[in-house]
């Protein structure tokens, strides 16, 4: 990818960083993850950068477990649709790789406020955590 | 036909007499197409012939002092009786009207006086703030310090730019004490047309249609990006309305005084469309939603503490960059995390936020809105 696009659309419409972003956002509105929050936002090398995303998605895989548990605990009974938690999709390892790319050709900077962007979207939980029970 | 006025170096003036005078001309051209655009040296009117214009009645003035307190706010109370009086005389004079209409038709300098004559008055600080100290002449050889003369400009185009301020800008006042006792500041907000101009007979309407609303000011800058936010919405609308001619605007011309009993002049300028013109021509309905959005992100700015919000928001809106998007977002999502806290004090402003979702919390934006936003950051 070239360094030569002039603005932020093709970095906020990377599946890699919409994935992520995607991630972060679940983690800050349902399991108040602001401690990655913090790591990312004072990141200011790429090594410091990667260790923030790195801790978020070691948190992040408890979230995800957290969730399978829950999930497991509810079809023992019969809860209400309200209640009714969905598993989450759990990024894999080669995600940290592929946005080291993006990193690369686009700076901290710019992917970390790409990021955040995604962590302003209107969410539809119900909605999009089907989705991703059904893939 | 068209009426020339001539740029003197006075901006607030200028523009004034501009709107007064296509105003004057719109009144009494009965609902005939006038229109107001900036030619970079001069304000151009374009306004039907001369025969339709002899037969017209002058403008009727409102004499409603709630109206005219923002033209003439840096004056006391017996002297903005007086010059509402002069006003009224002069625009409902037919006489003085034709003549100045017949004046305008070529371009010529406004004769402004650093002396007192008969006929010409003061540029007060609501018309003009550089004129609010004077002119100030060289005191080579003298070694005391003088104070400059007043600008002086005659009568009947004081009175039309009077009657332009009136109908077309916004004055909002108010008091930065929590006990609203003082010092008081006030902003005065006029749009200024581009090239392609604005329609005279709904540019007023589209003016107090956005000053009727709810306006944050938490600073200038804030209270000035909110107008503009509001400015646009209100044009989308006419547009997707299918308003006939839906007029453009280049920038907001505004200039801000502060005083406890006697007003000083703070600054003045331009605050610039270009950026909410560009996402509005692009994608009208998108620009609508994003406009909206903002407008209720001003709103939850104006809570104490939350001032931050609203001005890194106004930033970007002014300036359009990495820079200042980077901080909006960061400031936005600091504010999204702490929704609890302040999302109870937005319910008991319920009569400020109409908008606000209580399912997304307000905060929160569609997709779509964040990805047309992210095209106008440029990285370079």
């Amino acid at each position: 990818m070239s360094t030569s696009t002039k603005n932020l659309h093709p970095v906020y419409v990377h599946q890699t960083v919409r994935k992520f972003g995607e991630c972060l956002r679940k983690a800050l509105e349902d399991e108040k993850d602001y401690a990655s929050l913090i790591a990312l936002e004072y990141a200011e090398t790429k090594e410091d950068f990667f260790d923030a995303l790195k801790d978020f998605l070691r948190r992040y895989d408890g979230y995800v477990k957290k969730r399978k548990r829950e999930k497991a605990s509810e079809s023992a009974g019969t809860p209400s649709e309200g209640q009714r938690k969905y598993e989450w999709w759990k990024p894999p390892q080669s995600i940290l790789e592929e946005l080291a790319q993006v990193v690369d050709d686009y700076g901290v900077r710019v992917v970390r406020t790409a990021l955040i962007s995604h962590a302003l979207v209107y969410w539809d939980k119900t909605d999009s955590e089907k989705e991703e029970t059904d893939e | 036909m068209h009426y020339f006025v001539l740029k003197s170096g006075t901006e607030l003036f200028d523009l004034s007499l501009a709107y007064g005078l296509a105003g004057v001309i719109q009144a009494g051209a009965e609902d005939m197409d006038v229109r107001l655009s900036d030619q970079g040296s001069h304000y151009l009117i374009s306004a039907p012939p001369p025969k339709k214009l002899n037969a017209m009645s002058f403008l009727g003035i409102s004499t409603d002092a709630e109206m005219w307190k923002g033209v003439f706010f840096s004056e006391p109370p017996k002297s903005k009786e007086i010059a509402l009086g002069k006003v009224q005389a002069v625009v409902s004079n037919k006489q003085i009207m034709l003549e100045l209409l017949n004046r305008h038709t070529e371009p010529f300098i406004i004769p402004i006086s650093r002396s007192k004559s008969k006929n010409y008055e003061t540029l007060t600080l609501a018309l003009e703030p550089r004129a609010f100290k004077g002119t100030r002449f060289p005191v080579r050889a003298k070694t005391s310090y003088t104070e400059g003369s007043q600008i002086y400009v005659p009568q009947e185009f004081w009175a039309v730019a009077a009657v332009g301020l009136m109908r077309f800008a916004q004055n909002l006042t108010w008091s930065e004490s929590k006990k609203r006792t003082g010092p008081w500041k006030h902003l005065t907000i006029i749009p200024l047309p581009d090239t392609k101009g604005v329609d005279v007979s709904n540019a007023g309407d589209i003016a107090s249609s956005v000053a009727s609303d709810f306006t944050n000011r938490a600073s200038v800058n804030t209270c000035l990006a909110h107008n503009a936010v509001r400015l646009l919405i209100v044009l989308i609308q006419r547009k997707t309305g299918q308003d006939p001619f839906v007029s453009s605007f280049a920038s907001l011309f505004f200039s801000s005084a502060k005083g406890a009993r006697k007003y000083k002049p703070l600054g003045s300028g331009c605050f610039p469309l270009e950026f909410l013109n560009n996402v509005a021509d692009a994608n009208p309905k998108i620009a609508l939603e994003l406009f909206k959005a903002w407008d209720e992100v001003f709103r939850v700015g104006t809570l104490v503490d939350y001032e931050p919000l609203a001005m890194a928001l106004a930033d970007f809106i002014a300036r359009p960059s990495f820079e200042t998007y980077e901080r909006y977002v960061r400031i936005h999502l600091s504010t999204k995390v702490e929704e609890k806290k302040w999302w109870g004090r937005v319910k008991d402003l319920s009569e400020r936020v109409l908008w606000l979702n209580p399912k997304t919390k307000g905060l929160t934006y569609p997709q779509s809105l964040i990805e047309e936003v992210t095209r106008y950051v440029n990285l370079n």
